[in-house]
């Protein structure tokens, strides 16, 4: 249920953003997301209906874009990106891999809608 | 009215980071040494914090932040029992703590009555790896039951602990453990972590751990005044 923070955070960056611009509402959301990483799309969006229910997100449209994971093999040390949820090193093989990703999960941009023409 | 764009690029965990810091700054004005411990359920963490408190008694002041997903108190009470100043969250659920929650925790207690605290998080091998609490340290807790393959199955984990804790060690004549192969998967992704091999049970090993946690707690204290 780590999907709940996750939504949270986004929401807080979001919102942040949008009130600096001066925005009255957010409209849409373009999230990215490494495959490395353990979550599940759908909780995220069931949080997140919830959690942007009271802020200027409320009804934001938000789209969670999967991006290949950074992964380290720990038998020969060759870094590789694969999508798949089951990866093998390309070098030797090997199942034993580490995800070696900083970004798991970041705010790529937000669509708003502000008062002035 | 008008629709723009707006180009954001931040991690979604940033937010929680800030809060990290915050919490952080609360420890180092109070003197505080704060230690994350991370287990699966089951893996012994209050009972090693039990017999740390019990241990150490009158040498350190020991806190201790006790989580659990329900109100189900009593690790905190024996926490208290044994004698440290302890806090309750109920995660509702959630699987793992994070740096709000412990700013919540934080507010109840007499930090600067406290050298060193112990925060318990969520029995968990996954999600409290990505949440920052604004700990100095973070140590991962290991049983021998729990079976070898588990720094193989969960490198974040094994990955980010600055100190591993092997418990119930008197359990290995008895469970499929091989100690050279847990630890061949601990030294690929944490090359030299500090490995403290020990049975809150039967005391085997506990004592290099307490000597540790007084090493630190003064050594924290010393380097902030």
């Amino acid at each position: 249920m780590h999907e709940l923070g996750v939504v949270e955070g986004i929401r807080e960056i979001a919102v942040l953003h949008a009130r600096s611009a001066g925005a009255s509402r957010i409209l849409s959301l373009r999230v990215a997301i490494a495959e490395s990483w353990t979550y599940l799309e759908d909780a995220l969006a069931v949080f997140w209906a919830d959690v942007c229910s009271l802020s200027e997100a409320a009804g934001a449209r938000i789209e969670f874009v999967p991006v290949p994971g950074e992964w380290l093999c720990l038998d020969c040390s060759k870094s590789f990106a694969d999508g798949r949820e089951v990866c093998r090193c390309p070098e030797c093989g090997s199942q034993w891999v580490k995800p070696n990703d900083a970004l798991e999960c970041y705010v790529e941009s937000i669509e708003v809608e502000t008062g002035g023409g | 009215m008008t629709v723009k764009t707006i180009q954001v690029a931040q991690n979604a965990l940033n937010a929680n980071r800030e809060v990290a810091a915050q919490n952080r700054a609360a420890f180092d004005s109070a003197r505080v040494v704060a230690v994350n411990l991370m287990a699966s359920p089951g893996a012994g963490k209050t009972w090693l914090i039990e017999r740390t408190i019990e241990e150490l008694k009158g040498k350190i002041r020991i806190g201790m932040i006790n989580s659990d997903t329900s109100p189900a108190v009593m690790d905190a009470e024996r926490a208290e029992r044994a004698g440290a100043v302890t806090v309750h969250l109920n995660t509702a659920g959630r699987c793992h703590l994070d740096a709000g929650m412990m700013r919540d925790a934080i507010d109840c207690l007499p930090l600067r009555e406290i050298d060193l605290l112990f925060v318990e998080n969520i029995g968990n091998l996954v999600c409290p790896a990505a949440w920052q609490l604004g700990t100095h340290l973070s140590v991962l807790i290991a049983s021998t039951p729990e079976g070898d393959d588990k720094p193989y199955k969960y490198p974040r984990m094994y990955s980010g602990a600055d100190a591993l804790v092997i418990n119930k060690i008197d359990l290995l004549p008895c469970v499929s453990f091989n100690l050279d192969y847990f630890r061949r998967g601990v030294e690929a992704l944490n090359q030299g972590m500090k490995t403290f091999p020990l049975s809150c049970r039967s005391g085997e090993g506990l004592g290099r751990w307490l000597d540790w946690i007084a090493f630190l707690a003064a050594r924290e204290t010393a380097v902030l005044q």
